[in-house]
């Protein structure tokens, strides 16, 4: 464990510890799926995962953590951190507030950064063509995707996570990964004229 | 047999398979739509098709993530990073501060 994470722990050395323990552990999905949600900027994704782990340690010591399905539960947080990023810069980004979930959202400076999909690309930093594919599908089903098919969690625990039901997941994903499918296939075919 | 031959590059499926194809490919249907699907796809070109790519893709998409896992450092945050968070922490713990 990071001995920074472990300085100045007052009375709740021992919630620290534990709560430093959880954010170390899951530090690795948290960023990945937030480097996917926020495009190129590892900057922002790294100030997104920071709000994160923030906000869970504030449920954690208040006990609102019940210790069940922990990487749901921080990725709900990711989740909410980001769309309601994405709902302060929606007239930007285009974004849809009403597919949002009611739940509380967190707090941050850096909610205007967010690149659009279409500006990773011009930006030319997404070169594989399965991270385009991903990087071309509305957030709600980018999320759908990042939590199901590349994290692999449930079905059940995707359906907390974003505050939908089950059978929504399953619509976003089929939907998705049609988009998907139909991304990878024009850009092969762009391949093979050029 | 041959349902229904695939004669274009249309990705689509039969419209009352798709959701049966994805849950098979996932590994969420229930063994008796799994068999359903299969039986389907095989006398079908464009659901058979469809079934082998979306296979596909998950596999990719599956494979994007032991790949990172496994390839270089792992994702972790910066030293700074955790510095920052230690500040922040030790703001919440403190009752009516609000961390930054």
């Amino acid at each position: 464990m990071n001995s920074a994470t472990m300085a100045n722990p007052g009375p709740n050395v021992e919630k620290r510890a534990a709560f430093a323990a959880i954010a170390k552990q899951h530090e690795a999905s948290l960023l990945r799926t937030a480097k996917r949600l926020c495009g190129a900027d590892n900057d922002l994704a790294e100030d997104l995962v920071q709000e994160t782990l923030v906000s869970a340690y504030r449920a954690f010591l208040d006990d609102r953590f019940d210790g069940r399905h922990t990487t749901a539960w921080l990725m709900r947080i990711l989740t909410n951190a980001f769309l309601f990023a994405k709902r302060q810069n929606r007239t930007q980004s285009g974004l849809d507030a009403e597919m949002l979930p009611n739940n509380e959202a967190t707090e941050g400076n850096w909610n205007s950064k967010i690149p659009s999909p279409e500006e990773c690309l011009l930006q030319g930093t997404l070169s594989e063509s399965l991270e385009r594919a991903l990087m071309s599908l509305p957030e709600s089903q980018r999320l759908c995707v990042l939590l199901a098919d590349v994290e692999e969690l449930p079905y059940t625990e995707v359906a907390e996570t974003m505050g939908i039901p089950i059978g929504t997941v399953r619509s976003r994903l089929a939907r998705a990964r049609m988009q998907m499918l139909t991304v990878l296939r024009d850009l092969k075919k762009l391949d093979s004229l050029s | 047999m041959n349902l229904h031959k695939d004669t274009s590059d249309s990705l689509e499926p039969c419209k009352h398979m798709e959701s049966m194809l994805n849950r098979t490919a996932d590994g969420t249907a229930p063994p008796l739509m799994k068999w359903y699907a299969k039986s389907h796809a095989k006398g079908c070109s464009k659901c058979g098709n469809f079934l082998v790519r979306i296979t596909s893709l998950l596999t990719q998409l599956k494979d994007m993530k032991s790949e990172e896992m496994s390839h270089s450092v792992e994702e972790k945050l910066s030293a700074e990073r955790w510095e920052s968070l230690e500040i922040k922490w030790s703001e919440v713990e403190r009752p009516g501060i609000k961390p930054g």
